[in-house]
């Protein structure tokens, strides 16, 4: 929103933005699938629809992104696992993965192996991850397009807009109204890229996706190894009390994505994404007073003194908008490289929101409305899976 | 230290050495030999060639945390994967 609009043109602006969204929603939210039969389907479709293009007409209208952005985010990773399980259930009978369902690679590729999987793959020209290459609903092939793809628009974006997972700590650091743990020494915010490159190191000699096997504390809401040996029992307890600390505890205690912030390597491996994304934050510093705001409420921990002196946000930036919701002088932009700063913002803003909320829909759009049907199914049947 | 570390890293029989060593043999003269060995030392140095150039990033205070953070990671992992191994051959 521009400075010194009126309401009624900041509303019809809002409306002729909204309906591209809602036009390319109602041909995405089927997912290429003609309309299902079963009316609880159709109810999860309709809800999601209308959710969505009431969330994008609320940013588009009002200009706050972060606001509008975090409550969809949250409903997404919530409706992830609400999906996400009960469809593991329905497959495979268990969340628990077998030796068997990994040897017949069903098990679903997510973003957070890539990282792991690029040096073994460069040197013995294999994916070691035991999944699928293009068959099954997470397949390695599918999930490597979509990732690249949204790298190249959004850049470490991705891990607001994009990842499933973002919005579970996301939501834990929305509870409470102020942050228990203030002081945290800056040197942890390296310890993302220190786990990138051991995970890396590690799964290239071991053949094995060691973030997956050992790290990964969303297994605890996805799925994981069944307990069949010692090791396996300690790779759950790791993964379990990663899951309690920095998703659920750290997020509550400093009001920020600990995870994402602290020790996600695919985050850290997404800051590189950001060199090559042509979007990103600036601070003006003609406009900016030092507040202090910004850094307080970076969610991923990606301002600092320094950055606010240089006048941009670290490469660990997700381009949230919390910073530019924020700043009460209204320095903090979004701002397409090679432009002037503060020239304009709301244009590099909306260039940036629109494919970036697009492409958060589509993906949320089907998990939406499948953790609608899911809840509906269980208040009416009395369990969520068929 | 780095040393003593190093020869015993080097003094490891490899399958490419075996055979370098038992082609150095079958040559006639030491000084064939001598070359045979120095080219094949060059030859397998390539890959590790640049690696003191790595040292030119220990300069960067921010690499310098990653660097002691990732070997804290990956020596936690080998301790895990030792202490396993020596109580498993305990047993």
């Amino acid at each position: 929103m521009a400075e010194g609009d009126s309401k009624i043109r900041r509303l019809v602006r809002a409306i002729v933005l909204s309906l591209p969204i809602a036009l390319l929603m109602a041909m995405m939210i089927t997912g290429g699938q003609p309309m299902p039969k079963e009316p609880l389907q159709i109810v999860g479709m309709i809800v999601a629809y209308v959710f969505t293009v009431i969330v994008f007409f609320l940013i588009a209208f009002t200009g706050r992104i972060y606001k509008y952005r975090s409550v969809f985010f949250i409903a997404c990773a919530v409706a992830f696992v609400l999906t996400f399980i009960p469809n593991l259930i329905e497959t495979r009978g268990s969340m628990a993965v077998t030796q068997s369902d990994m040897i017949q690679g069903q098990t679903p590729f997510c973003h957070m192996v890539i990282p792991t999987t690029l040096i073994p793959a460069a040197l013995s020209r294999t994916i070691i991850f035991p999944g699928s290459m293009v068959e099954g609903f997470a397949s390695i092939g599918s999930m490597l397009v979509l990732w690249l793809g949204a790298s190249i628009a959004l850049g470490r974006g991705w891990c607001s807009w994009a990842c499933f997972y973002g919005g579970l700590d996301e939501g834990f650091s929305r509870i409470g109204r102020k942050p228990i743990l203030k002081n945290i020494s800056r040197k942890w915010v390296y310890l993302p890229f220190a786990i990138l490159v051991a995970i890396m190191l590690l799964s290239a000699a071991m053949l094995t996706p060691m973030y997956c096997a050992w790290l990964c504390p969303f297994k605890a809401v996805t799925e994981f190894e069944a307990v069949t040996s010692a090791t396996v029992l300690v790779q759950t307890i790791i993964f379990v009390s990663l899951f309690v600390g920095l998703v659920v505890v750290g997020p509550i205690l400093t009001k920020r994505r600990t995870q994402c912030g602290l020790f996600c390597p695919m985050g850290a491996f997404q800051s590189f994404t950001n060199k090559l994304n042509i979007f990103d934050i600036r601070i003006d510093p003609d406009k900016c007073v030092q507040c202090g705001r910004c850094e307080i409420s970076c969610p991923t921990f990606s301002i600092d003194r320094e950055s606010i002196r240089k006048g941009k946000t670290r490469m660990t930036c997700t381009k949230c908008g919390k910073c530019v919701d924020e700043c009460p002088k209204r320095a903090v932009s979004y701002h397409i490289k090679g432009t002037p700063v503060g020239v304009k913002p709301h244009i590099a803003r909306m260039a940036f929101v629109y494919p970036a909320f697009l492409f958060l829909a589509i993906m949320a759009g089907g998990m939406i409305s499948g953790a609608v049907y899911r809840i509906l199914l269980l208040a009416t049947t009395g369990s969520m899976v068929k | 230290m780095p040393v003593s570390l190093g020869f015993l890293t080097g003094v490891n029989v490899c399958p490419p050495f075996l055979l370098a060593f038992s082609s150095a043999a079958q040559l006639s003269q030491l000084r064939q030999s001598l070359l045979f060995f120095a080219a094949f030392f060059v030859g397998t140095s390539l890959y590790i060639a640049p690696l003191p150039l790595v040292g030119l990033a220990g300069g960067c205070e921010k690499i310098r945390i990653i660097g002691r953070l990732a070997a804290g990671v990956v020596g936690l992992f080998y301790l895990y994967s030792g202490t396993v191994s020596l109580i498993s051959v305990l047993h």
